[in-house]
C-alpha cells in the first residue's frame, strides 16, 4: 500500500509555499557534470565538501537543540503514545525542509513516518533514508540519566541510537537546500517507532520500500568510538524451545517421572557446540526455566535462545540443525519455534560498491573511513536484501542500550557532511 | 483377643468415629495457620481426655505454627510399666482459600470420605483413636498397665527437626515401640506397613558466568545456563537405582534477556537414599561437582563458579532389626485374621525419619485412601481429591489393636522369663 491511499495515514504538507525552483535545478546538473568527471579519480570536489562542512558547521547550535530536544521527548518503544511527541517534531523538521510527511498509525506501536520531497516525482530514481525514533529507555529515565553535554561529549537516552543520526539527517537535508543543491535520487525517509522491538508493523513497509529505491542509507550509530561504517551485520535469529516430560513425586516413584530439565539440559549442551567463532557463528541459550519445585520430577522446561550468524548460507544451516533437534529422553516431547527472521547484512558487491564510495567522500573531508561488522542486526538487514544498503550513518558514540550512551559532538557535524555527500553520490550505474 | 469382640465395639462405636473425624475435617488445620492447629489440638486433647490422657502443648519455634501435643497416660502403679508412643500430625497442606476455591471439604460418595487431612492424617488420628478405645474395652488390664505417649506434630508437612527434638525427648529410650499413624495402603486382604522411609537433601545450585551482549560480545561472556546444564546431566548421572540413591533437579531458572551470555542461573533440588551413609557420599558427590571444570566462555579465561548448597537434610530411616521384629507382631496378627502384611520401604519422609534410631518405629498404622495432597477434581476424574476409604478403618483398628495387644502380652512375658 502506497502512502496517500492509505486511511490510517495522516498527510503533513510540506510549510514552504513554494515548490521545487527551476533555479535550484540548474545548480544540481552543473553540479553533477563537475561531479561525474571526477568521481573516478575520487577527487570529489573539494571544495563542495567543504562547503557543505562550512554550512553544517554554522548550524551547531541549531543541531545540537534539536538533539535536545528529540532526547527530551522520551520514547520507549513499548509506549505508543510517548511516540506522537518525538514525531510530531520530526514532522515539522521535515515539513520545514519541504517535505511532505505520511504517518502511518500503528496497531501496538507508534506507528511510522515516510516523507518524501513535495511535488517529488515518483517515477523519479529514489534513495531511501532510513531511521528509527524509538529507544530502549523507559520514560522518566531523563531524571537519572539526563541530557547534558560537557566539552565534545554529549549524553542522554537514545543521543547515539539513534537521535543523533536522525539529527544528523535533517541537518544534511538542510545543508543541501541552503546550498540550493537536489540529490539526483529522490531521497525518501523513513522513521519507524518499533525498531528496538523488532520493527514489529513497519517491517513490511522497509521492504516495500528498499524494492523502490536505488540504495539505502542506515542512521544507525557508527562502529566504534573511531565510527566505522557498518558494511555487515550478523542475521539474528531466535528459538524458543519448549520440553513436556512427566511429572512424578521424586521420593515416591522417581522412576515414574521423565525430568523435562534434564532433557533441556541436553539440549543446551548440543546448542552451545553449534557457536563456531571463526566462522561468525553464536549460540546464546539467554533464558532458562523450568520445573515446579524440588520434590517434582520437572514436568515442562523451557528455553529461549539467539543466534547470530554472518552468512545467508549459514542462517539457512544452523536454522535447520535447530529446528532438528531430537530429545535425548525417551518418552518426552519437544517443539521448536522460531527462524532467523533477520537476514544478515552481507558485503554484497552492490554493498562493497556503496561502501567504496562513501571511503572515497569520506576523503574529501579528510576522513579515512573503516568499515567493520556489528553483530547486531538493525532494518539494514532487511534493505540488503533488495537494495544497496550502507549502514551506521549516524553518530560517533558508544553505549547504545548502556548507561554510559554519548556521542561525540564534533562528529555530528563530520558525520552530517558525510550523509549530505552521500546523498549526492549518483547511482554507479550513470557513470558507465 | 477375639476378632469378633473387637469387631462389633468398633461396629458399634463407628458412626461416632467418623462423626470425630467429621470434625476434625471441618477445621482448617493448613500448616501455616495456627488457629486452625490449635483448634483441632484442642479437639484432639478433649477426644483422648475421655480415654483418661492429660496433655501439654509445646509452642513451634515458628510463630506461625500451632502448638505440638503431648499425651500422656501414665500406667496403673507397678514396676517397670512398658512404654508405647504413638504419632500422628495436627497439620495439613491446604490453605483455607484453596479448600473453599475447590469446594473441597467433608464429602462421602459410597466407600469415600473426601475431604481435608482424611488419609493425611485426620484419619490416622481417628484410627489411632479406634486401637485405645478398643483396647480398653477388650483388654482393660492390659491398656491401664501401660505408659502411653501421644505426640501430635503440629507442622509436620514442612518438616521441622524440632518435633524430632521433642520426640527424643519425651518417649524414653526403653519405648516398646513408636507407632506412627501415616495412611497404609490395602489391596484386598494386603496390608502395607512401612518399615524404611529414604532420608533426603535438599539443594540449590547458583551458576555464575559472566555476562556479554549476545551479538557483539559473545565469545566475551561466559554462559551460566550452559554450565548449569553440564551440572544436570552430571546429577542425572548419580542416580543409582541399585543403591536405592535417586537425585531430582526440580527447578531451574537463569538468565535475564534473550540477547545477553546469562551470568546466573539457579536449580534447586533434592536427592534420597534408604541408608546414611549412601547419601552422605552422595552428599559428597554432589558437592564435588562444584569443581566440574573449566567455564565455557571462548578461551576458558573466565571459568564460571558452580555453588552448590546443601539447605537441609533428614536422616533415613533404614531398614532395620528393631523395626523387623515389630514387624512380625502385624504380620502375625494378620495371618491370624486370614489376612497378610507386607513391608513397604517408602521414598517419602514422615515423622518416623526422626525417631527410629530413638526406639523401634513402625508406619503406615493409618487408614488407606488416595490422592494425599490434592484438592483438586476435574470432570472426567483424571483429577480427583483426598479421601479415605471408610472401610479400612475397623480392619486396620483390628489389626492394630490386636499388633499392640501382642506386643504388650510379649513385653510381660518376656519379663517373666
Amino acid at each position: 500500500m502506497k502512502e496517500g491511499d492509505d486511511d490510517f495515514a495522516s498527510v503533513y504538507r510540506s510549510s514552504k509555499p513554494e515548490k521545487h525552483q527551476t533555479g535550484l535545478y540548474k545548480v544540481f546538473c552543473s553540479f553533477v557534470l563537475i561531479y561525474r568527471d571526477n568521481f573516478e579519480e575520487i577527487s570529489l570536489d573539494v571544495s563542495l565538501a567543504k562547503t557543505i562542512l562550512d554550512t553544517i558547521s554554522s548550524n551547531r547550535d541549531e543541531m545540537i537543540f534539536l538533539l535536545e530536544r528529540l532526547v527530551l521527548a522520551e520514547s520507549p518503544s513499548t509506549d505508543p503514545d510517548a511516540q506522537a511527541k518525538i514525531q510530531r517534531i520530526l514532522i515539522e523538521q521535515l515539513q520545514q525542509l519541504d517535505y511532505e510527511v505520511h504517518h502511518f498509525s500503528g496497531k501496538t506501536t507508534g506507528g511510522y513516518l515516510v516523507a518524501r520531497p513535495a511535488g517529488a516525482d515518483v517515477s523519479q530514481p529514489s534513495q531511501l533514508l532510513l531511521g528509527h525514533c524509538d529507544t530502549v529507555w523507559p520514560s522518566g529515565i531523563l531524571t537519572s540519566m539526563p541530557f547534558s553535554i560537557e566539552a565534545n561529549i554529549i549524553r542522554g537516552p537514545g543521543v547515539f541510537d539513534m537521535k543523533g543520526g536522525l539529527t544528523q539527517m535533517i541537518f544534511a537535508l538542510k545543508s543541501l537546500l541552503e546550498i540550493r543543491l537536489v540529490p539526483l535520487l529522490t531521497p525518501i525517509i523513513l522513521i519507524n517507532s518499533d525498531e528496538e522491538i523488532g520493527s514489529v508493523e513497519s517491517e513490511s513497509r522497509i521492504i516495500d520500500l528498499a524494492k523502490e529505491v536505488e540504495r539505502v542509507y542506515v542512521l544507525e550509530p557508527a562502529l566504534g568510538q573511531s565510527g566505522k561504517l557498518k558494511t555487515a551485520r550478523k542475521g539474528v535469529g531466535r528459538f524458543k524451545i519448549r520440553v513436556i516430560g512427566r511429572a512424578a513425586h521424586a521420593g515416591l516413584d522417581p522412576e515414574k517421572g521423565i525430568s523435562a530439565i534434564l532433557e533441556l539440559s541436553y539440549i543446551i549442551q548440543r546448542l552451545f557446540a553449534m557457536n563456531d567463532y571463526d566462522k561468525g557463528i553464536c549460540v546464546n541459550v539467554g533464558l532458562v526455566e523450568g520445573g515446579l519445585r524440588s520434590n517434582v520430577v520437572a514436568p515442562t522446561s523451557s528455553a529461549v535462545v539467539d543466534v547470530r550468524v554472518p552468512t545467508l548460507e549459514a542462517a539457512g544451516k544452523l536454522e535447520q540443525e535447530i529446528l532438528s533437534l531430537e530429545p535425548t529422553l525417551a518418552g518426552v516431547s519437544i517443539s521448536i519455534e522460531g527462524n532467523i527472521d533477520r537476514p544478515p547484512l552481507e558485503r554484497t558487491p552492490a554493498n562493497q560498491q556503496l561502501w567504496h564510495k562513501a571511503h572515497n567522500m569520506g576523503k574529501a573531508l579528510d576522513l579515512n573511513l573503516e568499515e567493520g561488522l556489528a553483530g547486531g542486526a538493525s532494518d539494514g538487514n532487511l534493505t540488503s536484501q533488495y537494495a544497496a544498503t550502507l549502514d551506521g550513518l549516524g553518530a560517533v558514540g558508544d553505549g547504545a542500550h548502556a548507561n554510559h550512551e554519548f556521542i561525540f559532538l564534533d562528529k555530528m557535524v563530520e558525520r552530517s557532511a558525510l550523509l549530505a555527500l552521500l546523498l549526492l553520490a549518483p547511482v554507479h550505474e550513470q557513470l558507465d | 483377643m477375639l476378632k469378633r469382640e473387637l469387631d462389633s465395639h468398633f461396629e458399634r462405636k463407628l458412626d461416632s468415629y467418623l462423626d470425630l473425624l467429621k470434625q476434625m475435617v471441618d477445621i482448617n488445620s493448613f500448616t501455616a495457620n495456627a488457629d486452625g492447629v490449635n483448634r483441632l489440638g484442642e479437639l484432639t486433647i478433649a477426644c483422648f481426655s475421655d480415654l483418661g490422657f492429660s496433655s501439654r502443648r509445646y509452642p513451634s519455634r515458628n510463630p506461625s505454627f500451632g502448638d505440638h501435643i503431648v499425651l500422656s497416660k501414665a500406667a496403673d502403679s507397678g514396676t517397670e510399666r512398658p512404654n508405647i508412643a504413638l504419632v500422628s500430625h495436627l497439620d495439613t497442606v491446604f490453605p483455607l482459600d484453596e479448600e473453599k476455591r475447590n469446594q473441597f471439604s467433608w464429602r462421602v460418595e459410597g466407600d469415600k470420605i473426601f475431604g481435608p487431612g482424611t488419609v493425611d492424617i485426620k484419619g490416622g488420628t481417628v484410627l489411632m483413636f479406634m486401637v485405645l478405645d478398643g483396647l480398653r474395652e477388650i483388654s482393660p488390664v492390659l491398656f491401664h498397665g501401660v505408659n502411653w505417649f501421644i505426640l501430635l506434630n503440629a507442622a509436620e508437612e514442612t518438616l521441622e527437626a524440632e518435633f524430632g527434638e521433642l520426640c527424643r525427648k519425651q518417649i524414653p529410650k526403653s519405648a516398646l515401640a513408636c507407632l506412627v499413624f501415616e495412611g497404609g495402603r490395602r489391596n484386598n486382604d494386603r496390608y502395607s506397613i512401612v518399615t524404611a522411609r529414604k532420608g533426603m537433601a535438599t539443594y540449590r545450585i547458583m551458576v555464575e558466568g559472566k555476562a556479554a551482549h549476545a551479538g557483539s560480545a559473545h565469545q566475551s561472556g561466559s554462559n551460566a545456563i550452559v554450565k548449569l546444564a553440564q551440572v544436570v546431566t552430571a546429577i542425572a548421572k548419580m542416580t543409582d537405582y541399585d543403591r536405592q540413591l535417586t537425585f531430582n533437579v526440580g527447578t531451574v531458572a537463569g538468565g535475564t534477556v534473550i540477547n545477553r551470555v546469562p551470568h546466573m542461573a539457579v536449580a534447586s533440588g533434592e536427592m534420597r537414599a534408604f541408608e546414611s551413609d549412601i547419601l552422605n557420599a552422595g552428599i559428597a558427590d554432589l558437592k564435588a561437582l562444584e569443581d566440574i571444570g573449566p567455564g565455557l566462555s571462548r578461551n576458558g579465561e573466565f571459568p564460571s563458579q558452580v555453588h552448590i548448597e546443601i539447605i537441609n537434610r533428614w536422616r533415613p530411616w533404614s531398614p532395620n532389626r528393631k523395626t523387623n521384629i515389630l514387624l512380625s507382631l502385624w504380620s502375625e496378627s494378620a495371618s491370624d485374621m486370614g489376612w497378610e502384611v507386607v513391608a513397604e520401604e517408602r521414598g517419602g519422609l514422615s515423622d518416623a525419619n526422626q525417631v527410629w534410631d530413638h526406639v523401634p518405629t513402625l508406619d503406615g498404622l493409618g487408614p488407606s485412601g488416595g490422592n494425599a495432597h490434592c484438592s483438586e477434581r476435574n470432570a472426567d476424574r483424571s483429577k480427583e481429591q483426598e479421601y479415605v476409604f471408610i472401610s479400612s478403618f475397623i480392619p486396620k483398628a483390628i489389626l492394630n489393636t490386636r499388633a499392640i495387644n501382642s506386643l504388650i502380652e510379649g513385653n510381660g512375658e518376656k519379663r517373666a522369663e
